[in-house]
């Protein structure tokens, strides 16, 4: 469904993502782990187009999206959340739903509709009348699904949903995630704690420094030696 | 609030505007009244592009003196009425603004402001050099005596020029609060809050600032058309001045930006403060109203950013809070 062919991003002289290739199947949970500053954010920021990648491809459902606008990204069927949350301070949690609804409609009534399922999902339904800006960091995090998912999203990608929650909150974002994904829709997820991804991602792509150094299923993950050492502090004695 | 009464009071807010110029029998209080509309045509224009999709434009007077020079030069040279030159003027700001707009929308928050500086500075030289469209000298429009409305002169009864801008102000309202409700109206405010996350969802961002603009601009045009014939003289420094492009910026942010009623209600306060005391201080007192209203201006934005209605809304909110607490 994804396909990222040797992305290369390049600050200056720092590689952000070097050469990066990786591939998500549809229905999959797609998980990307890495330490802070491994490029995660970065190769997301590629896929949706907020950064335009040096060298490489990026193709979704046979399309090439390389380099495309992140609004017409979007329109293509990619949906995504930030790490620093962007919500839609001064509209209500209900009209932020509606700006993702709009996506693919002219009509209010349709948005209308569109955002309390996506509301429903991400259990925001009893806050639909306040303010985004009102809300607290985890509902804001679960407000940003639900723009995403408003927009008709085939494939999902979450950066940090999960990063600063408080256990029980995590459980219910946990929860959520599946949920999306059981309606079928792909998702791709970043996490730097391990803990929180492993279990639920059907695959997992480990960053370190920008580069590729692991992509399998979770069981294999966290036996591979490089990605302990990455995670770790580099012996492998610890 | 129940429906039924927001019906009843906006029955009351046209009534009332619509017998005021009438109580009101001296020419400069009628002349204050046009410019309260004016005003308040101008700020809610500018409240398109500033307080609903977050651009602010210090440079508004370029559409404004479009409009004006427009509908003047058109009648000037062609005899064209003023009603058909407004709506020409319109679409050459519409297109004026878009062409600004193009490269100014990547510069994001004050450079955006600045460049709209800029760009008022430059049109003004440009016009005051431009001998074709009488230069420095201005023009001077022919008078029409009849009190037509078609010629949209009107020497008998100033009240007449009110009740078109009063009109022209209805229309506006209007249109902002069908965009409000629809799409595009949530499109402003998305980008506003966050250009992230509007273009995450799909908003073409530099569009939606460009239709916002392009809105902005033709209202602003009109304005400046109706302006012309009501002084039936324009230069350059009468029509692209840069206290224009404050005041109606002014308006708009002192009434509370991205609200529909805001723009009237700064308008009141602000042309009514500049007018009369003005005509008290007469020439002795020149730019003390300036002044005050300078002083006005820092009090909002120090105390109470969102306006005069935000100061409501608060103030709602908070007896609210004390007769259920815990809400």
């Amino acid at each position: 469904m994804l396909e990222l062919i040797g992305v290369t991003k390049k600050f200056g002289g720092l590689l952000a993502n070097d050469n990066v290739s990786m591939k998500v199947e549809k229905g999959q949970i797609y998980g990307i782990i890495g330490p802070n500053g491994a490029g995660k954010t970065t190769l997301f920021n590629c896929i949706t187009g907020f950064l335009r990648p040096e060298a490489g491809r990026v193709i979704f459902e046979g399309r090439d999206i390389t380099s495309m606008p992140a609004n017409l990204i979007c329109r293509a069927g990619i949906a995504r959340t930030f790490q620093i949350v962007q919500v839609l301070d001064s509209l209500t949690v209900q009209e932020n739903a509606m700006v993702g609804a709009f996506c693919h409609t002219n009509s209010r009534m349709v948005a209308e509709k569109k955002a309390s399922e996506a509301l429903d999902i991400v259990r925001l339904t009893d806050k639909s009348t306040s303010r985004a800006g009102s809300l607290n960091i985890a509902q804001k995090k679960r407000l940003q699904i639900a723009r995403a998912l408003a927009t008709g999203a085939k494939l999902v990608m979450l950066d940090e949903a999960m990063a600063g929650l408080t256990e029980a909150e995590r459980v219910q974002a946990v929860q959520i995630v599946k949920d999306i994904n059981s309606l079928g829709i792909t998702i791709v997820l970043i996490e730097h704690v391990m803990e929180v991804l492993m279990p639920v991602s059907d695959r997992v792509l480990v960053l370190n420094f920008g580069k590729k150094i692991a992509e399998d299923v979770p069981s294999s993950i966290v036996n591979n030696e490089e990605v302990i050492n990455a995670y770790l502090g580099g012996h492998g004695n610890a | 609030m129940k429906k039924y009464t927001v019906y009843i009071l906006i029955a009351a807010a046209l009534l009332a505007a619509i017998v005021l110029p009438r109580l009101l029998p001296k020419p400069f209080e009628k002349h204050v009244l046009i410019l309260i509309m004016l005003y308040s045509i101008l700020g809610s224009a500018w409240n398109i592009l500033g307080g609903y999709t977050g651009q602010v434009s210090l440079g508004h007077a370029v559409f404004f003196g479009i409009g004006a020079y427009t509908s003047s030069i058109m009648l000037i040279k062609w005899g064209i009425v003023p009603w058909v030159g407004m709506l020409v003027g319109g679409v050459i700001a519409t297109i004026v603004s878009i062409i600004i707009g193009l490269p100014t929308f990547k510069l994001r928050g004050f450079y955006f402001a600045i460049a709209t500086i800029a760009l008022g500075e430059m049109t003004r030289t440009l016009f005051l050099n431009w001998e074709w469209i009488g230069g420095a000298v201005g023009l001077e429009l022919p008078i029409k005596r009849g009190d037509k409305l078609i010629n949209l002169q009107f020497y008998l009864s100033k009240n007449n020029y009110y009740y078109v801008l009063l009109g022209i102000f209805l229309l506006t309202i209007l249109a902002i609060y069908v965009i409000q409700k629809s799409k595009l109206g949530y499109y402003f405010r998305a980008v506003k809050d966050s250009h992230e996350a509007a273009l995450a969802s799909g908003i073409d961002t530099a569009r939606t600032k460009l239709v916002a603009m392009g809105i902005s601009a033709f209202i602003t045009a009109i304005a400046g058309s109706v302006y012309a014939q009501y002084l039936l003289y324009i230069d350059p420094y009468v029509v692209f001045s840069s206290a224009i492009s404050t005041r109606i910026c002014l308006v708009a942010i002192l009434g509370g930006e991205g609200r529909l009623f805001g723009p009237i209600i700064g308008s009141s306060i602000l042309v009514i403060l500049s007018e009369y005391s003005r005509a008290w201080l007469g020439g002795g007192g020149k730019g003390v109203d300036l002044i005050i209203y300078g002083t006005l201006i820092v009090l909002v934005a120090a105390f109470q950013p969102r306006g005069i209605l935000g100061m409501v809304e608060m103030v709602k909110a908070k007896r609210q809070k004390a007769v259920v607490p815990n809400a």
